[in-house]
Formats: structure tokens, C-alpha cells, sequence
């Protein structure tokens, strides 16, 4: 291994200048490349940790209660809960979306020739257009001066790494310049907004499938049959109601409760409508 | 160290994943709207039936939560006690 390793760094030793500079290039670009996508990954995987732990913020109490007794119960609630909240969460930025979308259609539709051109590609114009001069072009510039000389090597490869920068001409007075700025800026607002949510309703239902599977665990580590002389029961956790170990005993009630009734009823039937 | 070096490898991964990744993004963001438009249906039907559709204190498991509250038990235990209730009034 430490010869091949001797044997590269001979031969990059052995190369010319143009060479070296190449690869030293091609090396910072891919590092700098590797930071782009590293930052990316590290946001992306911070934002969805962060929302993954909001279930736990109504989970637990389900829990307590007993009002999810295993896993399947437990992912059907926080699905239950997420579907929800994805839609609470993105429901304005949609309607504005297609509000917008409506409404440039509408536009589009009534005005003259070319406004949608305009619409869609006026906003580009405020921006530099940056362009790489290619073998292919600077041979092609020559032929059109008359110049016999062409430049040597792969149609596609570019002859500098500076780009050409120009910019295109934008009329202040146009109005579909103003829609075009607009349409993208809420466009990008809202489509990060949407992203954001969606990632964190996906970071929520893999947690909840997750502790679905590791919350109702049973564990025999700590528990021995031999040395227990009493049932072995956790603590209740809601502290308003049971301080000590506790057996709750049904009481019965007079009246059946007809809320739990319909509840039962109400949750089966969201059970089995729960396509998502 | 291990923090750079847990970056570098993270971010290879993403490199040569890209492709995977982003169809996985474009997924999740075609499942966010599909949830969407199920919910605009949802609220439309919960609005005809005066149930709403992502208020928090229509949500069942949030009324069993009060309930429980209220009795000052668990849900099994209401249950229970619901199911007697019923077996005694037949």
C-alpha cells in the first residue's frame, strides 16, 4: 500500500507544471463541492432532528393514559396527529400558490402575445448571465473573423476558467418585470416553507415508527420472579393523580359514558379511512 | 476531529446519493400536497358536519386525553368501567 502511495506521488512528482495545476484545481473544486453538500446534509439532518422530537410533546400523555396500549395504536396516533399537522402547516402557502397560479394564468390568458415569455423570464434578467468561452466557441469566433488559426482540443472543453459576464437589458417601465419578481420571490418562499414542513412531518412519522417499536418493550433485565413478592408494577406516571405504585380498580359507573362510546366508534372508523 | 471527519463522510454521501436523495425530497414534497388536498376534502366534510378537521380539540385522542383528565384515570380503566356500565343498564 505505502508503495503504491510512493509510486503516485512519483508520478505527480514526474508531471509538468500544467499538470499539477489541473489536478490542484479539480482537488479545491471537489473539496469545495464536498462543503456545499456537507452544509446541505448537516442543515437538512439538523432541521429534522429538531421537529422529529415534537412528538414526544403529545405522545407522552397518550402514553400515561393509556389511551395507546401498542405499537400499531401508537403510529396511528401520531399519524393521526401529523396528517393534520402537515395540513394546518402548509395550508395557507398552498392556497396562495394556487391563488398566484390562478391568477397569472387569468393574466397570461387576457394580455397580448408574449407576456407569459415576459412573466416567466424577466425576473432572470436582473442577474449576471455568466458564460464559459469553449474550444468549440473561440474556434467559431475565429471562422467569423476569417482568422485560418483554431484552437486544438474537445469541442465541449472550456479555454478559460473566468467566465464571460454580461447582462441583459431590463425595461423598468415594464410591468410584467414587477408580476415576474414577484411570482419568483413567493414562489422560493414558499417552496422552501413547504420543503421545511415536509421534511419535518417525515422526520415525526420515522420517529414515531421508531419509539413505536421500542416504547412498549418489555424488559427482563431488572426484573427477577424469584425476588418479587408483589406484582411487578410501574409507577403511574400522572403525578396529580397517583403519588405511590398503584392498582387502579374499575368502578362501576351508574350511567355507561356514551362520549367514550362514540369516540370508539369515531376512532375506528378514522382507523380504517387512515390511508396515509 | 471525529466531528470533521463525520462531515466529510456525510457529505460524500450526500454527493454520490444525490440523485436517490433528491428523489426522495421530490417524494416527500408530492406526499405534503397530497396530504394537503386530503385535508382541504377532510375540512370540507367536517365543515358540513360541524366537526372541523385539524382543530386541536376535535382531534379524538385530544378528548379521550381530557376525559382521562377529567376522571382523573386511564383509558382503560374508562373503558372498563363503560363496558360494566353497559352490561348493568342491559
Amino acid at each position: 500500500m505505502k508503495q503504491m502511495n510512493n509510486i503516485y506521488l512519483f508520478a505527480f512528482i514526474q508531471a509538468n507544471e500544467k499538470s499539477k495545476k489541473a489536478f490542484l484545481i479539480f482537488l479545491v473544486l471537489f473539496i469545495f463541492i464536498l462543503l456545499i453538500f456537507g452544509a446541505i446534509y448537516a442543515l437538512i439532518a439538523k432541521h429534522m432532528n429538531k421537529n422529529a422530537k415534537v412528538i414526544d410533546t403529545y405522545m407522552v400523555e397518550l402514553c400515561q393514559y393509556k389511551i395507546v396500549n401498542n405499537p400499531d395504536q401508537f403510529f396511528k396516533a401520531v399519524k393521526y396527529y401529523e396528517k393534520r399537522k402537515i395540513h394546518k402547516a402548509i395550508k395557507w402557502p398552498m392556497r396562495i400558490l394556487i391563488m398566484m397560479g390562478l391568477f397569472l394564468l387569468i393574466y397570461c390568458l387576457v394580455s397580448k402575445d408574449g407576456t407569459t415569455k415576459k412573466v416567466f423570464s424577466d425576473f432572470f434578467d436582473l442577474f449576471p448571465r455568466f458564460k464559459w468561452q469553449t474550444v468549440k466557441s473561440v474556434n467559431e469566433e475565429l471562422k467569423a473573423v476569417g482568422s485560418s488559426a483554431r484552437v486544438v482540443g474537445i469541442s465541449w472543453m472550456p479555454v478559460s476558467l473566468i467566465p464571460q459576464v454580461y447582462w441583459n437589458k431590463i425595461n423598468p417601465k415594464d410591468i410584467n418585470l414587477y408580476i415576474s419578481c414577484i411570482f419568483y420571490i413567493v414562489l422560493i418562499v414558499l417552496f422552501v416553507k413547504i420543503s421545511l414542513d415536509a421534511l419535518s412531518y417525515t422526520a415525526r412519522i420515522i420517529r414515531g415508527k421508531e419509539k413505536s417499536r421500542t416504547v412498549f418493550e418489555q424488559n427482563l433485565d431488572e426484573y427477577n420472579y424469584f425476588n418479587s413478592n408483589e406484582p411487578y408494577l410501574k409507577p403511574v406516571v400522572n403525578n396529580n393523580v397517583n403519588t405511590q405504585n398503584q392498582v387502579i380498580t374499575p368502578q362501576v359507573n351508574e350511567q355507561p359514558n356514551n362520549q367514550i362510546n362514540n369516540d370508539m366508534n369515531q376512532v375506528n372508523d378514522s382507523n380504517n379511512n387512515n390511508q396515509f | 476531529m471525529s466531528e470533521v471527519f463525520k462531515f466529510f463522510k456525510n457529505a460524500t454521501k450526500a454527493l454520490f446519493l444525490s440523485p436517490l436523495y433528491l428523489l426522495f425530497f421530490v417524494w416527500f414534497l408530492i406526499r405534503a400536497i397530497a396530504l394537503y388536498f386530503y385535508g382541504e376534502y377532510q375540512s370540507f366534510i367536517g365543515m358540513l358536519t360541524r366537526k372541523g378537521y385539524d382543530k386541536k380539540e376535535t382531534y379524538i385522542y385530544e378528548r379521550r386525553l381530557k376525559l382521562c383528565k377529567e376522571k382523573n384515570t386511564t383509558f382503560d380503566v374508562l373503558k372498563e368501567q363503560n363496558k360494566r356500565a353497559n352490561e348493568a343498564n342491559e
